[in-house]
C-alpha cells in the first residue's frame, strides 16, 4: 500500500523583516500562518496522510507567545497528523519554545514534537514510522542524520521517513562537523533503513544526491531575495513498488525580487517605471533595485518621485547600496532655464563645484543644488 | 543714454520750448516758476512709459488748461549705438514717431515705435536707476532709493567695477525663499531646531532596542548554562561510581585495624593496672626508708637545740653587770650638772642686778635735770608774761614816733634859719652858749622864737623869728600826744623804754623754747604720758633692785661691777654646758646597756622553747615508726616490691607486640586513604547537588522569560529604530541642503555686495573731499547707503548729520552713481532745484563737484535760482523766459 504525505521545513514563524513598515510586516507575518492552512488543504487535497516539518518551524525559540498560539490555531485546521522538527533556529534547548507553556499546554493532539530518534508510528498510515533527527543546540557537534540512522536496522514492510535539518556536505564545507554526509545518509537509504530523508534549512525546494529520496522542502513563503525556488511544499509518495515520487506544489503568494538598473540612458528611468508596473501582485511583493549609471538633478527628482508612488502599492522598495552605484551629477540641462545672475549665479557655480565630488559634502552640495533648482524656478515663475 | 535736446509743446503752461542739453558736461537751465522747468522731467517719463494713446490721470493732468491741444514731447536721445528723435502726442490728434540714425536708420510709427523704443532702453539702460538719480524738488533730502537701483545699471556697473555680474529680481525672491527654507529648520544662531524629538525617538527605540538584546543575550547565557550543566552532571556521575568502589574497598581495610587497636587497647590497659601495683609497692618501701630518716635528723636537730641553750647563759649575765655599771654613772652626771646650772642661774641674778642700780641712778638723774627745766620754763613764761611790750605794740610806737619826727622836721623847716661863718678863728655865743668857730668854718641854727649871736666883744645879734605855721604847731602837738598816748598805753615810757622791753621779751621767749625743748630732750619725745613712763621705768628698777642683796645666797662674794659679774656667769654657764654632755653621754651607754640585756634575755627563752619542741617531736617520730613496724615489718614490704616489679614487665612485653602488629598494618595511611576517598565521593556528591540547584535556576528563569517572545520584539525594535534613524536623517539631510543653499547665496551676495560698496565709497569719499576737506571718510552699507560721514576724526551717522550735509552727500551719491555707470552711457542726472540748504561756500564747492561730475556725464540742474549754480565751472546755462 502506497503511502502519500506532504513535505515541508523552514516556516520561520515569527520573522520579522526590517524593509517591511508595520503594516506590511502584519501582512506578511499572516501570510505564513495561513501557508499552514494551505499545507492542511493541500493534505486534503492530495490524499497525503501526515505532514513532516523539517525544522524551523519557528524564527527562534524567543518568538512571542502570540505567534505560537496563531501557529497553533492554524495548526488545529491540518486534518492530518503534523510531526514537527526542531531545528537549529528553534533547537530543543532548555529554552525551546515546544517545551514552553504555550506552546506545551496548546498542542493538539494531532501534532507531534519529534524530540528524539524514536520512531514514531503514524495515526492511519500503518507499516510508516516518522523518525526525528531534532537538534538539541544551535551548535551541534556531530552529523544527526548518520546518529539517528545508527539505531535504526533494516525492518521489512515499514518504510522509515527520517526528518532532519542542516547543510549537507556537498553544499557546506567539510570541516563542519554537523554536516550531514550525504554518503552515509544514502547508504542507509540503500540499505532501507530509510525511505525517505525529508531535511529543511535551505529555503529553495532542492533535490539532494542521486537517489530521489533526499529533498528539501523550501520555505512555504519566499522569505529572502536570494532564494531560487521558495514557496513550495512536496507531495511524496512512497510506493508499494518501492519507487518514491516527489511532486512539488506551489504554496506561496509572496515574492521577493532583486533586479538592477541602469539609468544611464534617456529611457533608463522608463524601463525601471514599466519594470515596476508589470509586477504583480505589489502588494504582496518586496523589491530591491540596484541603481546604476549617472543622473542628472531632474533625473534624480523624477526618480525619486516614481520610488515615492511606486512604495505606496509595493510592500517593500529597497534601494541597494544607493550611494555608491548611482551618481547624481547636475548637469547644464539642470539650471539651463534657470538664467540667474549676479550672487546667485556664483552660490549656484560654487555649489556646482562642490557638488562633482564624492562623499557627505558633495551629496549636502547636490540636494541644495536640487532645492536651489526648486525655488529659482519658483521664483521665476513668480516674477 | 544721454538727452541732447527736449521739445514741448501744449505741454501744461508751455505753449512750444526747445531745449537743448551739454552733450557731456553740465546744463544749468535756469527759469523762475511754473515756467515749466520740472515739465520736462515729467515730460520724459511720460514719454518713455505711456502710449500716447492713454487716457491716465498723469496725462490728463499735464493737458494745457487753456486751449483743446494735445500735449507734445520731442526728444533728440543718443543710448548706446542708437541716436533717435522721438516724438508722442497725446489725448489730441495722438501719434508717435520714431526716426532712428544710428547705428541704422529706421523709421516707425505708433506702438511699434513705442515698443522699439522700450527695446532700445531697455537693452542700454535702466528707468529704475534714472528716477533713482533724478531728485525731485522736496526730494532731495534723503538718499535715493539706490538698494534697488543697485539691481539695474548701478549695480551692472559696480559689478563691473567689482568684477561680478549682477542680481535681479529672480535672485532676490530666491535668496528669500532661502532665507525662509534656512528659518524653519535653524535658528539664527545656526543651532538646529525641530530634530530633538526625532533624536529622542532614535534614543528611546534603541534603548529599548538594547534592554532586549540583554535579555536575549541573558537568555542564550541561560540555554548554554543549561547545555553545560547537563554536561557537567553526566561527566561527574559517570565518574562518580569509581571512587565509591573504591570507599568500600578502604572501609573494610579499616575495620580489620580496628579489631588490632581494640586488642592493644586491652592489653595496655592491663600494663597500666600492673605499673601502678608496682608503683604502690615501690612507694611503700620508700616511705619506710623516709620515716627511719627523718627520726635521725628530728634527734640531731634536739641536740643542737640543747647546746645553744647551754652556751647563752654566761653572755647573759656579764650584762646584766654592765648595765648596773652604767645606771650608776648616769645618776652621777646627772646631779654634776644640776649643781653646775645653779651656779650659773647664781651668776647671772648677779649681772641683772647690777644692771638695775645702774639704771636706777640715770633715771633718778634725769628726773632731777626735769624739775629744774620746768622751773626755768616757769620763770622764762613768767617773765615774757611780765614785759607789755610785744611786736606789735612796738611797732605802734615806732610809728608815733616817726610821725613826731616828721612833724618837728616840717616844723624846723618853717623856722629862719641863721649861718655863722667863721673868717677866722673865733667864738661865739649863740644864746649864750659859746661856740667855737674854725677859719672857714659855720654854724647853722633855725630860729625857734629868738635866737641871739654875739661875739664877744664885737658884737651882738639878735634874730627874731615870725609867727610861723600854726597847722606845723598842731601836728607836732598831735605826735607829741600820740607818742604818749601809746607809750603810757603800752606801759613804758618813750620809745627807748619800749625798745628795750621789747629786747627782753624777747630774750624771755627764747628761753621759754629752750627750756621747753631740754623737757622733750629729757623725756625722749613730747608725746604725753612720756613723764609717767619715767616714773614708771624708776620704779621698776627700784623694784628690781631692792631686797637683791638681802636674798642673795652669800656663797660668793658680790663682785665689784657688771663686767665682772658678767664675766663670772659666762664661766658658770660653760660649766653647766659641760655638764650636760656628760650627762648624755651617760644616757646613750645605759640604754645602750639595758638593750643588749633584753635582746640576750630574749634569745635565751626562744632557744629553751625550741629545745621543748625538739623533743617533743624526736617523741612522736619514735612512737610512729615502732607501731608502722609493728604492723608490716620492712622484710615483707621489701618483697612486695619485687613481685609487682615483674609483673609490670610480662604487660609491658605483651603490649609491645600487639603495638607491632597494629603499625605492621598501616594505620595512619590507611585511614587517610579511606577520609580522602570519603571527601572526593563526597565532594562529588555536593558538586552534584550544586549543579543540579544550578540547573533548577537557569530553567526557573528560562521559563520565566522563555516566552516573553524576546526575538520578535527585537526584531520590531530594530524596525523601529531604523525608521527613526531614518527619519532623522531625512531631517539631517534636508536640513543639510536648506543651510549649504542658504549658507552658499548669503556668502555670495555678502561678496558682491562687498564689491559694490568700495568703489562707492571711494567715489563718494573723493567727490566729497571737495565740499568738506581732505579729512573726510563716508561709511557705506551693504544696501548702498551712505551710513555715516567722518570729518577729522569725528565719526557722525548719516541721520544726525545737518539737512545741508545730508543733501549734499544726496547729491553726491547720485553724482558717484552717475560716474560709475558713465562710461557706457548710463543715464543723465536730472537735478531738480536742489541743494536749497548749503551755504554759499558749500555752494562753490557742491558746483565744483557738479563741474567734476559733468566731466564724465550728463547732468541737468533744474532750477530758479541762478546764483545757486553760478559756480559750476564750464556749466551750460539756458534761461527760460
Amino acid at each position: 500500500m502506497s503511502v502519500r504525505f506532504l513535505h515541508s521545513a523552514d516556516w520561520q514563524l515569527g520573522m520579522t523583516r526590517h524593509f517591511l513598515s508595520g503594516e506590511a510586516q502584519a501582512r506578511f507575518s499572516q501570510a505564513r500562518i495561513d501557508a499552514i492552512r494551505t499545507l492542511g488543504r493541500l493534505a486534503g487535497e492530495t490524499g497525503a496522510s501526515f505532514i513532516v516539518v523539517s525544522g524551523d518551524v519557528f524564527e527562534t525559540n524567543q518568538v512571542s507567545p502570540q505567534t505560537v498560539r496563531r501557529a497553533l490555531d492554524a495548526l488545529r485546521s491540518v486534518p492530518v497528523p503534523v510531526f514537527l522538527l526542531p531545528g537549529n533556529h528553534d533547537p530543543l534547548d532548555a529554552g525551546s519554545v515546544f517545551r514552553a507553556p504555550t506552546f506545551a499546554g496548546g498542542r493538539p493532539s494531532h501534532v507531534a514534537v519529534l524530540e528524539d530518534a524514536t520512531p514514531h508510528a503514524v495515526p492511519g498510515a500503518p507499516g510508516v514510522e516518522v523518525v526525528g533527527a531534532p537538534w538539541f543546540s544551535k551548535r551541534p557537534l556531530t552529523d544527526l542524520v548518520a546518529a539517528a540512522c545508527e539505531g535504526l536496522g533494516p525492518t521489512p514492510g515499514v518504510r522509515r521517513v527520517l526528518v532532519a535539518h542542516g547543510a549537507t556536505d556537498d553544499l557546506i564545507a567539510l570541516d563542519n562537523p554537523a554536516a550531514i554526509r550525504l554518503a552515509a545518509a544514502e547508504r542507509a537509504l540503500a540499505e532501507d533503513r530509510i525511505s525517505y530523508l525529508a531535511l529543511g534549512d535551505r529555503h529553495s525546494t532542492t533535490s539532494v544526491g542521486s537517489s530521489g529520496r533526499i529533498w528539501y522542502a523550501g520555505a512555504p513563503e519566499p522569505t529572502d531575495y536570494d532564494e531560487l525556488d521558495a514557496g513550495n511544499a512536496l507531495l511524496v509518495e512512497l510506493r508499494d513498488d518501492g519507487r518514491c515520487e516527489v511532486t512539488k506544489h506551489h504554496t506561496g503568494l509572496w515574492r521577493f525580487d532583486r533586479e538592477r538598473f541602469d539609468l544611464d540612458g534617456e529611457d533608463g528611468l522608463d524601463v525601471l517605471a514599466g519594470w515596476l508596473d508589470r509586477l504583480a501582485p505589489k502588494d504582496r511583493t518586496i523589491v530591491k533595485l540596484t541603481l546604476v549609471g549617472t543622473v542628472s538633478l531632474s533625473a534624480n527628482a523624477r526618480l525619486e518621485a516614481l520610488l515615492e508612488h511606486e512604495r505606496d502599492l509595493f510592500a517593500a522598495i529597497e534601494r541597494w547600496e544607493r550611494h555608491t552605484e548611482l551618481v547624481v551629477r547636475p548637469d547644464d540641462d539642470d539650471f539651463g532655464d534657470l538664467r540667474l545672475s549676479g550672487f546667485a549665479a556664483e552660490a549656484l557655480a560654487r555649489l556646482r563645484a562642490d557638488a562633482s565630488g564624492t562623499g557627505p559634502e558633495a551629496d549636502t552640495a547636490r540636494d541644495a543644488l536640487a532645492l536651489l533648482v526648486r525655488f529659482a524656478s519658483a521664483a521665476g515663475a513668480a516674477s | 543714454m544721454r538727452i541732447l535736446r527736449i521739445r514741448l509743446r501744449n505741454f501744461r503752461g508751455v505753449e512750444d520750448r526747445e531745449v537743448s542739453f551739454a552733450r557731456d558736461g553740465v546744463t544749468v537751465v535756469i527759469g523762475p516758476n511754473e515756467v515749466g522747468k520740472s515739465s520736462m522731467a515729467e515730460a520724459l517719463d511720460l514719454l518713455f512709459s505711456q502710449l500716447d494713446s492713454t487716457t491716465k490721470a498723469e496725462v490728463k493732468a499735464v493737458k494745457p488748461v487753456d486751449r483743446d491741444a494735445g500735449p507734445e514731447v520731442e526728444v533728440d536721445v543718443e543710448t548706446g549705438p542708437y541716436a533717435f528723435t522721438y516724438r508722442k502726442r497725446f489725448l489730441r490728434a495722438s501719434e508717435t514717431v520714431l526716426q532712428i540714425t544710428r547705428p541704422r536708420p529706421e523709421s516707425l510709427t505708433g506702438r511699434q515705435a513705442h515698443e522699439r523704443v522700450e527695446q532700445i532702453l531697455a537693452e542700454t539702460m535702466d528707468a529704475t536707476l534714472w528716477k533713482a538719480l533724478r531728485i525731485r524738488q522736496g526730494e532731495g533730502l534723503g538718499q535715493a532709493a539706490l538698494g534697488e537701483a543697485a539691481s539695474g545699471s548701478l549695480g551692472q556697473a559696480l559689478d563691473r567695477a567689482a568684477g561680478t555680474v549682477p542680481e535681479g529680481p529672480v535672485e532676490t525672491t530666491l535668496f528669500d525663499r532661502a532665507r525662509t527654507e534656512y528659518d524653519l529648520y535653524w535658528t539664527p544662531t545656526g543651532k538646529s531646531k525641530g530634530d530633538w524629538p526625532l533624536r529622542e525617538a532614535v534614543n528611546q527605540q534603541q534603548a529599548v532596542l538594547d534592554g532586549l538584546e540583554q535579555q536575549l543575550r541573558a537568555v542564550a547565557a541561560d540555554v548554554e548554562r543549561d547545555a553545560d550543566l547537563m554536561a557537567e552532571r553526566a561527566r561527574l556521575v559517570e565518574a562518580k561510581g569509581p571512587e565509591e568502589a573504591r570507599v568500600a574497598e578502604l572501609e573494610a581495610r579499616w575495620r580489620a585495624i580496628e579489631g588490632l587497636v581494640r586488642n592493644l587497647e586491652r592489653l595496655e590497659a592491663a600494663e597500666s593496672a600492673a605499673r601502678v601495683t608496682a608503683e604502690r609497692a615501690a612507694e611503700a618501701c620508700l616511705g619506710r626508708d623516709a620515716a627511719v630518716r627523718e627520726l635521725v635528723a628530728s634527734v640531731g636537730e634536739r641536740d643542737r637545740q640543747r647546746a645553744a641553750v647551754e652556751a647563752a647563759a654566761p653572755s647573759l649575765a656579764s650584762a646584766r653587770a654592765r648595765c648596773e655599771v652604767a645606771g650608776a654613772r648616769l645618776a652621777e652626771a646627772r646631779a654634776a650638772r644640776e649643781t653646775a646650772e645653779a651656779a650659773g642661774r647664781s651668776a647671772r641674778g648677779d649681772v641683772e642686778f647690777l644692771r638695775a642700780r645702774q639704771a636706777l641712778a640715770e633715771l633718778t638723774d634725769r628726773r632731777a635735770s626735769l624739775a629744774a627745766a620746768r622751773a626755768a620754763l616757769a620763770d622764762a613764761e613768767a617773765a615774757a608774761g611780765s614785759t607789755p611790750v610785744d611786736e606789735a605794740a612796738l611797732e605802734a610806737i615806732r610809728a608815733a614816733d616817726r610821725e613826731l619826727q616828721v612833724a618837728h622836721a616840717l616844723l624846723e623847716a618853717g623856722r629862719p634859719s641863721v649861718v655863722v661863718t667863721a673868717l677866722r678863728d673865733v667864738t661865739v655865743l649863740l644864746d649864750g652858749a659859746p661856740v667855737a668857730l674854725p677859719l672857714g668854718g659855720a654854724e647853722r641854727r633855725s630860729v625857734e622864737a629868738r635866737l641871739v649871736v654875739e661875739v664877744p666883744g664885737l658884737l651882738r645879734m639878735e634874730v627874731a623869728a615870725g609867727a610861723g605855721d600854726a597847722a606845723v604847731a598842731e601836728r607836732v602837738e598831735t605826735a607829741e600826744r600820740g607818742l604818749r598816748d601809746v607809750c603810757r598805753r603800752v606801759g613804758v615810757g618813750d620809745l627807748a623804754a619800749a625798745e628795750t622791753a621789747a629786747v627782753a621779751r624777747r630774750e624771755a621767749l627764747a628761753a621759754r623754747t629752750e627750756q621747753r625743748r631740754r623737757i622733750v630732750e629729757l623725756l625722749g619725745g613730747d608725746e604725753p604720758g612720756r613723764a609717767e613712763q619715767l616714773e614708771a621705768r624708776i620704779a621698776l628698777a627700784e623694784r628690781r633692785t631692792s631686797g637683791y642683796l638681802e636674798a642673795r645666797d652669800a656663797e660668793s662674794p658680790m663682785p665689784g661691777d657688771e663686767e665682772a659679774a658678767t664675766g663670772r656667769a659666762d664661766l658658770a654657764e660653760a660649766a653647766a654646758d659641760a655638764a650636760r654632755t656628760s650627762e648624755a653621754a651617760a644616757e646613750r651607754e645605759d640604754r645602750a646597756a639595758r638593750d643588749r640585756l633584753v635582746e640576750l634575755d630574749g634569745a635565751a627563752r626562744e632557744a629553751a622553747v625550741r629545745l621543748d619542741i625538739a623533743e617533743a617531736d624526736v617523741a612522736a617520730r619514735e612512737q610512729a615508726l615502732h607501731g608502722a613496724r609493728e604492723a608490716v615489718p620492712d622484710a615483707t614490704l621489701a618483697d612486695a616490691r619485687a613481685a609487682a616489679t615483674a609483673a609490670l614487665d610480662a604487660a609491658g612485653r605483651e603490649a609491645a607486640e600487639a603495638r607491632a602488629a597494629l603499625e605492621s598494618e598501616g594505620p595512619d595511611a590507611a585511614k587517610a586513604l579511606l577520609d580522602n576517598a570519603r571527601l572526593v565521593v563526597d565532594g562529588m556528591a555536593e558538586r552534584l547537588r550544586g549543579l543540579e540547584i544550578s540547573q533548577a535556576e537557569v530553567r526557573a528563569r528560562l521559563r520565566d522569560h522563555g516566552e516573553d517572545g524576546l526575538a520578535e520584539r527585537r526584531d520590531q525594535a530594530v524596525t523601529a529604530r531604523d525608521a527613526a534613524a531614518a527619519e532623522l536623517a531625512r531631517w539631517t539631510q534636508r536640513a543639510d541642503a536648506r543651510r549649504r543653499l542658504y549658507e552658499a547665496l548669503k556668502t555670495a551676495r555678502d561678496e558682491a555686495h562687498l564689491a559694490y560698496v568700495g568703489p562707492l565709497r571711494d567715489k563718494i569719499t573723493s567727490l566729497g573731499k571737495v565740499v568738506f576737506g581732505p579729512t573726510v571718510a563716508v561709511e557705506v552699507g551693504d544696501d548702498l547707503r551712505v551710513r555715516s560721514r567722518t570729518l577729522d576724526g569725528r565719526t557722525v551717522p548719516f541721520e544726525s548729520l545737518s539737512v545741508g550735509a545730508r543733501e549734499q552727500l544726496g547729491v553726491m551719491t547720485r553724482l558717484a552713481c552717475a560716474m560709475l555707470v558713465a562710461q557706457d552711457g548710463g543715464v543723465p542726472v536730472m537735478l531738480d532745484d536742489t541743494l536749497g540748504f548749503s551755504d554759499p561756500r558749500r555752494l562753490e564747492a557742491m558746483g565744483a563737484v557738479l563741474a567734476l561730475a559733468g566731466a564724465s556725464c550728463q547732468v541737468i540742474v533744474l532750477t530758479c535760482y541762478p546764483d545757486r549754480y553760478r559756480q559750476v565751472g564750464g556749466a551750460r546755462s539756458i534761461t527760460l523766459s
